[in-house]
């Protein structure tokens, strides 16, 4: 180092003090000369061109560490996101960060992450130290796998000021390894913030959007082009009341038409019920049965007595009778004609005189004129 | 819903709320888009809450193949 400044001597304790007001590295070392030949090598070819950065995914939900297991870089890392309670996988791909074999490691890792494929983005780091500390970092080999590799990939080496190769070919560059959990994780909570208030401006919006609809609703329903087809409303409301009391009165009318037909109709049905006809002709029927009934008997006890009356007049009639109450018939003997005069017979003439127990023959002596 | 990647999600949520915020919609367009928007942001959520906590670092198993076991921490 050159220094330039002033000397001053601190007496009570006789110590020297140099305020410095200038200080530069004392020439440029092997190490420093081969960086600023890769740096411009790599630069050239193009390595740390933006349009060859991947965009580190919004949401990395396992995150790949290269780094050593034991070093300050991933308790760093692994503190921040514990910290922050971000439900994150970390996988720690293990290798040296310093020593001979740390570049040969590093380059190895970066190969292991990609053909597992398994991380989102991968952190690639240490903590800070001096250029022969950070020398794998500034690796060719390194800054080529770095390159190369299909899973973004952030630097974080060191501390703030130091700059690497691999900070200049990584996607992005993290200060520390602490800034590059932070990077990740910091994401998290903007993600988080930011859809809560994206769901609370929708909200806001949509409620006064509705508000603003309302109101120019109220405001078009108090209008008079709104409030005139009221009355007509109104009015046509009052007219349908109307007819819909015009229509009850009718059908109730109807219905009590319709019930006093329907009752005289049933009158006049009753008045011609055959039921009704059967019966009063079975009443003339029977007051006729009766009748005849009657007159066959005063009838047949008509004849009865009239049959009395001419067996008794014709038991009077029977000659017999007649000959027992001591009459007598005379008929000729020659003939048995009946004699009914005195006029027929003359003397000598031969009678028959019938009584009702027999008959005598006799002889007529003498005719005497009444 | 599934299908869509947590970034065009996101995208898309930014666009909704920029038209919600930006007004001259209709009634529809701003219902339909709160319901779009509402749905994504639930997706998202549902996508940051997903993730398992666990910090594993990679060693080699009795077979010398590559494979991530849990990582000790001191403390």
């Amino acid at each position: 180092m050159i220094i330039w400044g002033n000397v001053t001597v601190y007496s009570p304790r006789g110590e020297y003090q140099i305020i410095v007001e200038f200080m530069e590295p004392k020439g440029i070392g092997d190490l420093q000369l081969a960086f600023e030949q890769l740096k411009k090598k790599l630069k050239e070819e193009g390595l740390f061109e933006d349009n060859f950065k991947k965009p580190i995914p919004l949401l990395p939900l396992r995150i790949g560490v290269v780094t050593s297991p034991t070093g300050a870089a991933i308790r760093d890392i692994i503190n921040v996101i514990t910290r922050r309670f971000a439900n994150i996988g970390i996988f720690i791909y293990p290798t040296s960060v310093q020593g001979e074999e740390a570049s040969g490691e590093i380059v190895n890792a970066l190969e292991v992450a990609n053909r597992m494929n398994f991380v989102d983005v991968l952190i690639v780091g240490r903590g800070g130290g001096s250029i022969e500390d950070l020398f794998c970092f500034n690796d060719e080999r390194v800054a080529r796998a770095i390159f190369e590799s299909n899973i973004p990939v952030i630097s974080a080496v060191g501390h703030e000021t130091d700059f690497t190769i691999a900070d200049f070919v990584a996607d992005l560059r993290a200060p520390t390894p602490s800034a590059a959990a932070e990077l990740v994780i910091g994401r998290f909570d903007e993600f988080v913030d930011k859809i809560n208030k994206s769901s609370m401006i929708m909200k806001k919006n949509l409620i006064s959007m509705l508000n603003y609809f309302r109101v120019q609703l109220d405001g078009l329903i108090m209008s008079s082009g709104f409030s005139v087809p009221d009355r007509k409303v109104n009015e046509l409301v009052r007219n349908l009341e109307g007819l819909d009391g015009k229509i009850k009165t009718s059908i109730s009318n109807y219905l009590h038409n319709t019930i006093q037909n329907h009752n005289f109709s049933r009158k006049l049905l009753d008045a011609y019920n055959p039921l009704i006809r059967i019966s009063e002709e079975k009443n003339k029927f029977s007051v006729l049965d009766k009748r005849m009934k009657d007159f066959a008997m005063s009838s047949f006890k008509n004849m009865q007595r009239c049959h009395h009356e001419m067996d008794s007049r014709l038991e009077n009639a029977d000659p017999r009778k007649i000959l027992k109450r001591g009459f007598v018939i005379p008929t000729f003997e020659t003939d048995g004609r009946l004699v009914r005069s005195v006029d027929q017979v003359k003397e000598k003439d031969r009678l028959n005189l019938k009584f009702h127990d027999g008959e005598i023959l006799s002889r007529v002596e003498e005719v005497k004129n009444g | 819903m599934d299908e869509i990647k947590f970034e065009d999600a996101m995208k898309r949520l930014e666009e909704i709320v920029d038209k919600l915020e930006g007004g001259e919609l209709t009634l529809d367009d701003t219902l339909n888009l709160y319901e779009e928007g509402v749905k994504l942001s639930k997706f998202c959520m549902q996508k940051l809450q997903a993730a398992e906590k666990r910090i594993e670092i990679l060693s080699k198993d009795e077979n010398g193949e590559d494979t991530f076991q849990p990582f000790e921490t001191e403390n």
